[in-house]
């Protein structure tokens, strides 16, 4: 057992542990704590079994093992930070409406207010 | 280009009031600023004097000096305040959708720095009246024009200019101009559209024209800004901003090309 051994599959173990609570305090949705979740799944697993990433190398037909998982994890990676770009700019929209809506019914709150004090 | 045909616009019968004679129709000013209370009663004072059968809106877009606190004290203009700085175009877009609620007839754009000049405002106004344009724009770069211009941004404005040409078969001067007036129809749309660009100029334009509505530009005299920063001051900026609007206008194009292919077919 080397120090590699032990230290990679309790890494997975700690993100899937860690992501777990976050969710369990209601700190995390459980929707996006999916991926995170298989995220330590695999980094445990791989860990566990390196010959996976032979078996999916050979597949592939990429010589160098190691390669295949620079390869899936950028693009993983990728994945992950266009879907972010893509929440944050309807957040952004979203917060624009919101911002929109909130100086339109100002607006209309002064009115009244001046219609009361008129009438009162 | 041949198949972008122009569409024809579908006639609304609302509040627009084509069956109103000229002097009913309402016009909102909207002027959008931020942090410009060196020039807010300058610009305001201006558009009272100018044009006072107008309604004027004010947009403080987030100001953090004191243009709200001179705002507090305005009386007879109507004022919307942002919770915080959403930019121009946004800013912008505010006032669009206060003026289709309230169904003003049409909305004349006003910048808050000092660069626009009110009295020039009626070639717009008595041009959006007499003919059946949808946009007007106040060109800098129309007829006689002394208004003093880098030559990266004559570039730039020539790069659009033609290429406003080539699509659309029509020349606009100057896109970049803020210095325009609408019509509640095309207010309406601006009012709605989502992801509304950062900066509203050759982009939209085309966008517009392409939709079948009717453009028109007309020239007029503006100052050269008072105080404060423009929008694109160094070489890096423009560039920046003509690659982005260069890209906004592919975009536009090949969505209009896929909406008028998929109705021929």
């Amino acid at each position: 057992m080397t120090l590699q051994n032990i230290l990679l599959p309790l890494f997975g173990i700690i993100v899937m542990v860690y992501v777990f609570l976050r969710v369990k305090r209601n700190q995390f949705s459980i929707e996006l704590s999916v991926f995170w979740m298989l995220v330590g799944f695999i980094i445990f697993i791989l860990s566990v079994f390196p010959k996976f990433l032979d078996i999916i190398s050979r597949w592939l037909g990429i010589y160098y093992p190691p390669s295949v998982l620079f390869l899936i994890s950028t693009m993983l990676l990728l994945f992950v930070i266009f879907r972010q770009e893509q929440m944050l700019s309807k957040l952004n929209e979203n917060l624009k409406n919101l911002a929109q809506s909130n100086a339109l019914l100002e607006d209309r709150i002064t009115t009244l207010e001046e219609k009361i004090h008129i009438t009162a | 280009m041949i198949f972008l045909t122009k569409k024809p616009v579908h006639q609304f019968t609302n509040s627009t009031g084509h069956h109103k004679s000229e002097k009913e129709k309402r016009f909102l000013i909207i002027v959008p600023v931020y942090n410009e209370s060196g020039n807010l009663w300058f610009v305001i004072n201006e558009l009272k004097n100018e044009l006072p059968e107008y309604d004027i809106l004010v947009i403080n877009d987030g100001s953090t000096d004191d243009t709200s606190q001179k705002l507090s004290k305005s009386g007879d203009i109507r004022v919307l305040t942002l919770p915080f700085n959403v930019g121009y175009a946004l800013a912008l877009q505010t006032g669009f959708r206060y003026a289709v609620k309230k169904g003003y007839d049409f909305i004349l754009q006003f910048d808050g720095d000092g660069q626009h000049i009110a009295s020039e405002a009626h070639k717009l106004t008595d041009t959006i009246l007499s003919t059946d344009s949808d946009i007007v724009i106040g060109s800098r770069f129309m007829g006689a024009s002394d208004y003093p211009h880098s030559p990266v941004r004559q570039l730039g404005t020539g790069i659009f200019k033609s290429l406003i040409r080539f699509i659309c078969k029509q020349s606009i001067h100057d896109p970049t101009s803020g210095f325009q007036v609408i019509s509640n129809r095309v207010g309406r749309v601006y009012g709605e559209m989502p992801y509304f660009p950062q900066f509203p100029d050759a982009n939209l334009i085309v966008d517009m024209i392409l939709r079948g509505y009717k453009v028109k530009e007309v020239p007029v005299k503006m100052r050269i800004r008072r105080s404060g920063k423009g929008m694109h001051e160094n070489i890096f900026s423009s560039l920046h901003y003509m690659l982005l609007m260069l890209y906004n206008i592919l975009i536009i194009l090949v969505k209009h090309l896929l909406v008028t292919k998929g109705e021929s077919a």
